[in-house]
């Protein structure tokens, strides 16, 4: 069972004789099963939606395939096309599926038997069907279903011994109900099981390619079968679907939990609204007071500044010889502005690495105790009035750990409309987690009335954004579809388990990153090219009231974000410029990644207007708080 | 209509008040009148609307 890395591998690195497809409705625990089959880190997250892709690895003799989540196999958007194509394709499949919705899962799980697909129930979230009173007879299941049924609770790596010594008894009845309905099919039709029981179902991309009497349709009508037929179809299948429910499944009324109650009263707008606040408040005191004030401080100041830098400077000074030609390498390696031994390593140890660490940690109890998908309803309505629906919280909260990744979860929130509209708010006014960690820091200098107006002032500024681009798109949104997953006291396991792989990713892009900007950086300002940009930059700098020194930052924040917050904690400035820089910096352009990453997800022009519109709203609303603030030089 | 749980586009006069792929369940609350064409009539859609609003002051929470 080899994992080839964190993010899957491609099938050329896969020696697999036969292929294993991961199957399920969303949110039923797919990524953490193919994580524990595979022995591998998937980054996965208890709201629906988190697998866009697919991922692949080795299992055993398998191939294994994570696909998105989704409710029956058809092709009626993307993500359902994908999964598809997949299971057409293999060998054999794990289903995925909610122990504490049988009702809603078995279709899926009934519709591959009669495709006879061999499959392998993982009967998931055990533990949560027992704590809502629901008890599932699985022997009985497995009778009924007539393939192996494995009882799991992923999140604890429970029952995973038995499903990977069953997974080659899949198998598949040899016939069931839907076989009734191949007989609507043209007598001359060539096709699969697995194909006949699509096309009964009115598939269309497959009616397109049918091979009737040798015939292909390729692009006439694609109605094999009456219209009618797929809604008799799904009916039928229904009916069996309770049928096995009734047979298997016995729920007794269970009091209302304290997570219940809790849950209630965070998606009421009246009690949740405080409850968030409180929320954001705690997340601010922890992050900004007690690891950006108090363990930045000491490691930054009492053990990089006064012991590691001194240390190094004395070493390099000692090793590199007493020569002009070697001026430039050493300034290159040990300036005080950003010298890739010296300032760098501080701020990447001293300064990012506590406050990533800290922010992944919060976000990891929001997300494994429920909170995150509850904020979607919470937020649903407000977020409405900006063309988007609650879902759109989620790629804005992944958006503040990293805007990258968020980037790539704008797939989730619906039309291409929707997209846009998230991607855009994204790429302008949130902050990512490395940036606002060190926006806390230099925030809590300053107090928590800035923080609540550094707030205030980007919510004002998405608004806007919103309200225009929601007017000015063509189309509508779309309403939010989305499960609310048990809330629960947060496993410390998995938090830092994910705190761990998250920061690890974080480090891996962020150094290398890192050091080639402080090299071109130095080298600019060694050759003077620095100061030129700067005086370039200086009618911006002005407008906003900051220093000319303030042009560094923002070279700074056209690679990276953070990169522009952790240079703004050396310069001396006023509580407004400090305010103001960090508002500018916030609104300024997505860094690099981020700008590759919405080329990649959306199209050259939407990136390269979303890219200058943040100059424009950036120095527009800095203009106007330096005016607010009388600053201006 | 469609269904709010997997977006499926069913009929429901046809197939009635539950979705017929993940079996979610509507009702007057989560499906306008405009949305959902299951009433025959007038007097159909308010008794349905009367006992949606009267099973769920009932404290179903279903």
């Amino acid at each position: 069972m080899d994992g080839c890395h964190d993010a899957g591998c491609d099938a050329s690195e896969i020696d697999a004789d036969s292929t294993l497809a991961l199957v399920g409705c969303p949110n039923v625990g797919k990524s953490v099963v193919f994580g524990e089959l595979a022995e591998q880190y998937v980054d996965v997250s208890n709201y629906p939606g988190t697998t866009v892709d697919t991922t692949l690895a080795e299992f055993g003799d398998y191939q294994l395939t994570d696909t998105p989540g989704v409710y029956g196999i058809s092709a009626f958007d993307e993500e359902e096309r994908v999964t598809r194509e997949i299971v057409l394709e293999a060998d054999a499949v794990v289903n995925v599926v909610d122990a504490t919705h049988l009702d809603r899962d078995l279709f899926l799980t009934l519709q591959l038997l009669d495709m006879g697909i061999p499959t392998v129930v993982a009967l998931n979230m055990m533990d949560e069907a027992e704590a809502g009173g629901i008890d599932v007879d699985v022997e009985a299941l497995e009778e009924a279903l007539g393939v192996p049924v494995v009882p799991t609770v992923a999140i604890d790596g429970e029952g995973f011994d038995e499903l990977r010594e069953r997974v080659p008894e899949a198998t598949a009845p040899e016939s069931t109900d839907i076989e009734a309905y191949y007989e609507e099919l043209p007598d001359e039709l060539e096709a699969s099981r697995r194909e006949k029981t699509l096309l009964v179902e009115g598939d269309e991309d497959l009616a397109r390619e049918a091979d009737v009497g040798g015939v292909m349709a390729d692009g006439g009508s694609p109605a094999l079968v009456d219209p009618g037929l797929r809604e008799e179809v799904y009916g039928q299948r229904r009916s069996r679907v309770q049928s096995i429910v009734d047979s298997v499944q016995n729920v007794t009324r269970t009091d209302e939990s304290i997570g219940d109650r809790l849950s209630d009263l965070m998606i009421n707008p009246l009690t949740g609204t405080p409850i968030a606040l409180a929320v954001l408040g705690l997340i601010y005191y922890f992050i900004g007071d007690l690891v950006a004030q108090r363990l930045v401080d000491k490691l930054e100041g009492e053990i990089l500044a006064a012991h590691y830098i001194p240390a190094v400077e004395s070493f390099v000074g000692g090793l590199l010889p007493e020569a002009g030609w070697i001026e430039p390498i050493e300034f290159l390696l040990i300036n005080d502005n950003l010298g890739l031994l010296t300032v760098t390593v501080q701020y990447i140890v001293g300064t990012l690495l506590p406050l990533v660490i800290a922010f992944y940690l919060a976000i990891g109890v929001l997300e494994d105790s429920g909170v995150l998908p509850r904020l979607a309803v919470l937020t649903d309505r407000g977020l409405n009035r900006i063309g988007l629906n609650g879902r759109a919280v989620v790629p804005m909260i992944v958006g503040v750990g990293c805007v990258t990744m968020a980037v790539i979860t704008t797939r989730m929130v619906g039309s291409k409309r929707e997209r846009t509209i998230s991607t855009a708010l994204l790429g302008l006014g949130i902050p990512c987690s490395a940036q606002l960690g060190v926006i806390m820091g230099l925030m809590a200098g300053l107090g928590l009335i800035y923080w609540f107006g550094y707030l205030g002032i980007l919510l004002v500024v998405l608004g806007v954004a919103g309200v225009f681009l929601d007017r000015t798109l063509p189309g509508e949104s779309e309403a939010l579809v989305t499960e609310l997953p048990r809330m629960r006291i947060p496993r410390p396991g998995n938090i830092l388990r994910k705190t761990y792989n998250r920061a690890k990713m974080f480090l891996r892009e962020a150094i290398p990153l890192f050091a080639v900007t402080a090299l071109a950086i130095s080298a600019l300002d060694y050759v003077g090219g620095l100061a030129a940009i700067q005086d370039g930059l200086r009618p911006l700098t002005s407008l906003v009231g900051m220093p000319t020194d303030f042009g560094q930052i923002l070279v700074l924040g056209l690679i990276r974000r953070d990169f522009a917050a952790a240079g703004m904690t050396d310069m001396a400035l006023s509580s407004a410029q400090v305010f103001i820089g960090l508002v500018v910096i916030t609104l300024f352009v997505p860094c690099i990644l981020a700008m590759v990453m919405i080329l990649k997800e959306r199209d050259a022009k939407s990136a390269i207007l979303m890219w200058l519109g943040s100059w424009v709203v950036a120095f527009g609303v800095g203009g106007l708080l330096a005016a607010a603030f009388g600053v201006i030089a | 209509m469609e269904c709010p749980t997997c977006d499926y586009e069913f009929d429901p006069a046809a197939a009635g008040m539950q979705c017929p792929r993940c079996g979610a369940s509507m009702s007057c609350s989560t499906a306008t009148c405009a949305e959902c064409d299951a009433c025959e009539g007038l007097l159909e859609q308010l008794r349905r609307t009367a006992s949606d609003r009267l099973r769920a002051d009932g404290g179903d929470r279903e």
